[in-house]
């Protein structure tokens, strides 16, 4: 059964991957503030299944699984990449995975690599195999409660790296262009402006510019690991890729794969000009079925009609479902470094005796340590905020909080009637809240993400006696964790006068730092919120 | 140099140079920057926008409405002020300036009533306005603010267009008020003809009630957190610097507690009112009373009196208290 030739399967291929592209690029742009779906009331829900790549992500899905032993958000779609994946091997990899795609046009625009040197790149190469040691390291490490898959999860990572880095920096050369229009060009054009910013401003300006703390290192990972693919073609795939590994290990079950017709071949190793994954399509060598993508490159490019796709190929001597060259050893060794990272992560960390006062989560949140198992550090949370409270961490949450979303009052602060992040993440570390449940409803207490606390030597009225409480205007539970007292105050020349000083009422303050956003003093606020009192840790618990 | 070279470069040299003619043509003709021009030659006294249809000091009538439906207390009370004709003339650019700064549904009366403003838009495009525009510089974020308070789709089926400031309109305006010298404005605000001010009636913590002239600060940009350190001199300036065509006070439902955002309906108190007045000052004096509380007893609204901006002593006022059919 011969249904792989010619150029019409590489034209369907690249539609495939060409859909699947926009597709992607059309669901992160959507991931944002729904404007207008639901006038008089919280816009709340987007009406576009944003996360639908990582909910049919098989990684994201079983890291899931092992870390937490509970069923990902969406898995359906997760079991349903599997089974495509068992039945005909990487399809996900060549025909469909958005990184995949963009690996393979940054590759071959107006390639670096010619003739020759090109086919020698693309012959199997022994490193080829860090893949699979990452895959495994990582799923070690993830059985015992360290989930770091996230980091180089093909879609968390592209996900992170155009939300956090690549969209935000397109984001502000658009808005110097259409401010300038507008600010120093002629009136006629302000229309069209205009017209062009609203367009624009939810899916890439953001509705104010999104700055995320740092966000230029993973913008330069990002950059610099999608240009290697020029010097060696798909090398985040055929190198990196865990995804690619774990599809790879599924694909030994596939029937379907390459004959090759050594007694047609003349040598020319034609097939491996385009070959994406490095698997051996050349006759006289062993197929490597793991790595390759059907990308159908080859059996298009071959003179002779010597290799074929099909179901149960034939000639089993050119057929091998061997992972390249990993043998026991390596396999063990991987498992081992995955599983000593872990004491090695918890005991080298403070942050396993005392909470960390920055490491804000957002509502909704669970606790930490099960939100360090549950969090793939997809961004999405992040990429939704409409205030870019949420940002990616540093240090707040530990190392192995990497990237994980903290809020960070300064840059933003939660908006009281907004549950988006918690209706979006995919392995709920931030599970499904409802506006009840984060407000607190008519007369409860809201969710509690942390506690304000009044720096007196920074405060206006308290050092300085200077009217403000910005604070209590700001402050959006009711009734207000902020309230004022009026004192007597005394001017440098005598002078006593009433003054409102702010207070902050423990229990009702929600941490959603919308008083440290507001507070007038720019660089370090006179209200300040930490973690402590957070609800969903005993161990940060404030109050009796 | 090749052929095709030297094309290229010659094309696009006499793009440039066409280019460069017509950003000095469109100069000339004024059309390169807004309406509103940036600081004049410095002056000591304040600098106005005035947006009034005649000196109406002292002697504008003001319209207090009652009724059951929102809608029909912003009829009334304009009915009652002689029509929004008297205000709109045919072809006028008309801004309606609401408090939309909280992300808040209606029945929280955080925001100005949404069917209000649906009311006032109608209304000036009845009187012949060529377009209206609904804005407001929300505390919260303003997409949120407009969508959730019901405040952007009202104004969008009335035909107005909502506009969200950018901060490519901040112009930097010399106020020479006493705490306002110079500040940064969103000037799209001050570039059209009419100016219809429409705050809801709140509590606040510091000015303790905002009205119609504490919504100014809707209208400005830059640090305005830093207004309140002399909040009541800041509104009497601004006030002073912008005189509107109307200030309509929408007080259908008043925020009693927790002001100015408000957050339960306990916070919130049926008042079924509507103030209207070309004069700001009368108007937000008359709306005191819905908080219990005399013109006076708010620094505000004696010194904006004290500047000659209105009438806060409602003796000397020609007040037209009016019960809205059906209420």
């Amino acid at each position: 059964m011969n249904i792989a030739s010619g150029t019409r399967i590489v034209r369907a291929r690249q539609i495939s991957q060409a859909f699947f592209l926009l597709l992607f690029f059309f669901l992160l742009f959507q991931t944002t503030y729904p404007e207008r779906t639901n006038e008089g009331a919280y816009a709340n829900e987007i009406p576009y299944p944003v996360r639908g790549f990582l909910e049919a992500d098989p990684l994201a899905a079983l890291a899931a699984f092992v870390a937490s032993h509970r069923v990902a958000r969406g898995i359906g779609w997760a079991i349903a990449v599997t089974a495509g994946t068992v039945l005909v091997g990487r399809f996900f990899c060549g025909w469909v995975c958005p990184l995949g795609t963009l690996s393979h046009l940054i590759g071959s625009i107006h390639p670096r690599l010619k003739g020759a040197r090109r086919i020698e790149k693309n012959r199997t190469k022994g490193w080829q195999k860090w893949k699979y040691a990452i895959l495994i390291g990582f799923l070690a490490a993830t059985a015992l409660s360290v989930m770091q898959i996230g980091l180089l999860d093909p879609l968390c990572f592209l996900i992170r790296s155009l939300s956090l880095s690549i969209l935000p920096a397109l984001a502000s050369v658009l808005r110097l262009l259409l401010d300038f229009v507008t600010g120093h060009g002629p009136t006629f054009l302000r229309g069209p402006t205009d017209a062009a910013f609203q367009w624009l401003q939810a899916p890439i300006l953001g509705l104010t510019q999104p700055h995320f703390q740092l966000a230029w290192v993973i913008g330069l990972i990002f950059i610099a690991l999608l240009f290697l693919n020029r010097t060696i073609p798909r090398f985040w795939c055929r190198a990196l890729c865990p995804l690619g590994a774990l599809m790879g290990l599924i694909s030994k079950l596939s029937p379907f794969g390459l004959e090759k017709r050594s007694d047609l071949c003349d040598g020319c190793n034609i097939c491996l000009l385009d070959c994406q994954g490095a698997d051996s399509p050349q006759p006289g060598v062993p197929w490597v079925q793991t790595e390759c993508h059907l990308c159908f490159n080859c059996t298009t490019a071959c003179p002779q009609g010597s290799l074929t796709f099909k179901f149960f190929p034939g000639v089993p001597e050119e057929r091998t479902k061997a992972v390249p060259d990993l043998g026991r050893r390596q396999v063990l060794a991987s498992f081992a470094t995955g599983v000593a990272i872990v004491p090695l992560l918890k005991s080298g960390s403070v942050l396993s005796v005392r909470p960390s006062p920055p490491r804000i989560r957002p509502p909704g949140s669970v606790a930490e340590d099960l939100f360090l198992e549950r969090c793939v550090k997809c961004a999405e949370c992040m990429k939704v905020c409409p205030t870019h409270a949420l940002q990616p961490a540093w240090t707040e949450a530990g190392l192995e909080g990497l990237w994980s979303p903290v809020l960070v009052p300064r840059i933003g602060y939660c908006e009281f009637n907004c549950v988006l992040c918690s209706t979006l993440c995919p392995t709920n570390a931030i599970e499904p809240t409802t506006l009840e449940r984060k407000t607190g409803g008519a007369d409860g207490y809201p969710f509690k993400m942390g506690t304000a606390f009044i720096d007196k030597s920074r405060c206006l009225p308290y050092a300085s006696g200077v009217s403000c409480i910005v604070c209590e205007e700001w402050c959006p539970t009711s009734p207000k964790a902020i309230w004022f007292e009026e004192v007597e105050t005394v001017s440098r020349d005598g002078a006593r006068t009433m003054i409102k000083v702010p207070h902050v009422d423990v229990k009702r303050c929600n941490g959603c730092g919308a008083c440290e956003y507001a507070c007038p003093v720019r660089d370090l606020a006179a209200i300040r919120v930490t973690s402590a009192g957070e609800e969903r840790s005993a161990d940060n618990a404030l109050l009796l | 140099m090749t052929r095709r070279k030297l094309i290229a470069a010659g094309a696009a040299g006499a793009l440039g140079i066409a280019g460069a003619g017509l950003a000095i043509w469109t100069k000339r003709k004024g059309l390169w920057l807004g309406r509103l021009q940036e600081n004049g030659a410095a002056a000591a006294s304040p600098r106005v926008f005035d947006f009034r249809v005649a000196a109406a000091n002292g002697s504008a009538p003001i319209a207090i409405v009652t009724g059951a439906s929102a809608a029909g207390l912003a009829k009334e009370a304009l009915k009652s002020l002689g029509g929004m004709e008297l205000f709109v003339k045919r072809g006028d650019r008309v801004l309606i300036k609401p408090n939309a700064g909280w992300d808040r549904r209606a029945e929280l009366a955080a925001n100005t009533n949404p069917d209000v403003i649906r009311t006032l838009c109608e209304m000036c495009f009845t009187a012949g306005a060529s377009k209206v525009i609904v804005s407001d510089f929300s505390c919260n974020e303003t997409h949120r603010c407009f969508d959730s308070s019901g405040i952007g789709a009202a104004a969008r089926s009335a035909g107005a267009e909502v506009v969200f400031p950018r901060e490519a309109y901040l112009k930097e305006i010399d106020f020479n008020g006493e705490a306002i010298r110079s500040w940064p404005v969103y000037s799209h605000f001050l570039e059209v003809d009419k100016f219809i001010n429409v705050p809801i009636a709140k509590q606040h913590g510091l000015a303790r009630v905002t009205l119609g002239m504490k919504n100014w600060f809707g209208v400005i940009g830059g640090l305005r957190n830093r207004l309140h350190q002399n909040i009541n001199t800041s509104i009497a300036d601004l006030a002073t610097s912008i005189r509107p065509t109307l200030t309509v006070i929408d007080a259908y439902r008043i925020l009693i507690s927790n002001g100015p955002q408000g957050g339960r309906l306990a916070d919130v108190k049926d008042a079924r009112t509507l103030i209207a007045s070309a004069d700001p000052v009368a108007a937000d004096s008359l709306a005191t009373a819905l908080f219990g509380l005399k013109p006076e007893e708010l620094p505000y609204l004696l010194l904006a009196h004290s500047r000659g901006l209105g009438q806060i002593d409602r003796s000397a006022m020609s007040v037209r208290q009016i019960t809205a059919a059906g209420a």
